[in-house]
């Protein structure tokens, strides 16, 4: 039986340290959409279940993280791992995600009897939908299939991506998830990033400005990522994952390491803590080292490795006996914001009332 | 004039009055770099509901992660 899930549930826990992990399964995916922002391709990367499995297996009941998010490529190439780690995961009570892009619907809109089984073994399925995977899988064969799982008792949510406000694909969209699930399944609207194969499509947007000596914490660096050659990285910046991760953000390997360790790192790192309170900039301005702010926020995060200055000042912050009461208070402020304010942050804003729709709604009631 | 933590924080928007007394203690003892950290961080919650466009939205996140 699966766990309640919702998209809320699982946004209010993003900003927690290692309140969850991200599993990157395989880089392959066989729909190869033009916008794709891990280049994937049939061919693409794929590396052993050892890593994976060894890494899940290392999960307890005492010792877990709350959500699992299955992820790629098209994590749904390898429904049998996928339904062992998820199996796993539920025994020692850890819930469990996977994004899909519904390439297994794409013909027939029939889904197979191994996929199916990977599908219901985790607790929440989030399908990709926006022009370019409507392209090679219909809209209809994935609203059947989100139908199918709502029946069999699972949360769904979908992650729509266009290029703005203004988007015209968005509105339809959106109203067709509205109308054809009567508001009981929410989305989370994104914008078209320029990254892997969308650098094509989308400039990058120019970063704002350093704000130099001012705190903004990063919030993208909370939940480890398993890469998919089992390295786990601290951050799901892309060029982080595809590697080789700056050492401050590398917190070791899923063919070496245990949840438990991994999990300490990146909840007790000086490094991380810090950037999770000030953010990069004001590292590598407070230091006072080399180290220029430049090439967006994240940018700078990945030269501070070779600013011994600015961990120097990520030491010196933690030091203080104070900082804990600090890091409350930050996490005190952006659970205040909760899901409606994590979806204007980081999706388009105009759209983040829909990551609710469903929310607090008993499953019976939705399943009846 | 001694730095007043609490009072900084209040002017920076920070709901401390609605803290239980352990944690008003505890922030009391904030240095002003501290307090200085947590105003802007306000700032920034509060803006993000405004036109600030979001970290996620300008950097390349893995697989479209957001979540």
């Amino acid at each position: 039986m699966a766990a309640a899930v919702h998209l809320v549930d699982i946004i209010n826990s993003r900003t927690v340290p290692a309140a969850g992990v991200y599993i990157t399964l395989t880089r392959r995916c066989p729909l190869g959409c033009e916008h794709c922002s891990t280049n994937s391709l049939l061919s693409s990367e794929q590396h052993s279940a050892q890593p994976f499995e060894r890494f899940v297996a290392t999960f307890t009941p005492e010792d877990h993280p709350d959500l699992v998010w299955f992820t790629g490529g098209e994590p749904l190439l390898r429904p049998a791992l996928l339904r062992a780690l998820a199996g796993h995961c539920r025994a020692v009570g850890a819930g469990t995600a996977l994004i899909t892009g519904g390439y297994f619907a794409r013909d027939t809109g029939k889904v197979s009897s191994a996929v199916w089984a990977a599908l219901t073994a985790v607790d929440h399925v989030t399908f990709s939908l926006d022009v370019f995977h409507e392209r090679k899988v219909a809209r209809s064969a994935v609203f059947a299939t989100a139908t199918r799982l709502l029946d069999a008792g699972l949360d769904v949510s979908f992650q729509v991506t266009g290029t703005g406000p203004q988007d015209p694909y968005l509105r339809e969209v959106t109203d067709g998830i509205r109308g054809t699930f009567s508001d009981r399944v929410p989305a989370l609207v994104v914008r078209l990033g320029s990254v892997g194969r969308g650098k094509d499509l989308v400039e990058l947007r120019a970063a704002h400005g350093s704000r130099g000596r001012a705190a903004e914490p990063c919030t993208m660096e909370s939940w480890p990522v398993v890469g998919f050659d089992g390295t786990v990285v601290a951050c799901c910046n892309q060029d982080v994952v595809d590697g080789p991760a700056p050492s401050h953000l590398r917190l070791g390997s899923a063919r070496a390491d245990d949840w438990r360790q991994v999990a300490t790192r990146m909840r007790t790192d000086a490094v991380l803590r810090s950037l999770r309170v000030v953010g990069p900039e004001y590292l590598a301005v407070s230091g006072g080292g080399d180290l220029v702010p430049g090439e967006g926020y994240c940018g700078t995060c990945r030269r501070l490795t070779a600013d011994p200055a600015a961990l120097a000042e990520a030491e010196r912050l933690t030091a203080r006996p104070t900082f804990a009461a600090v890091e409350e208070q930050v996490a005190r402020l952006q659970a205040g914001a909760g899901a409606h304010g994590f979806a204007a942050k980081h999706g388009i804003r105009e759209y983040a009332d829909l990551v609710l729709l469903g929310h607090g709604k008993e499953r019976a009631e939705c399943a009846s | 004039m001694a730095f007043d933590a609490l009072s900084e924080l209040r002017a920076g928007g920070n709901q401390v009055d609605l803290l239980n007394d352990a944690q008003r203690a505890t922030l009391s003892e904030l240095s002003p770099e501290e307090v200085a950290m947590l105003n802007s961080v306000k700032a920034r919650v509060d803006a993000a509901g405004g036109e600030v466009v979001g970290q996620a939205s300008l950097e390349p996140v893995i697989g479209g992660i957001v979540f």
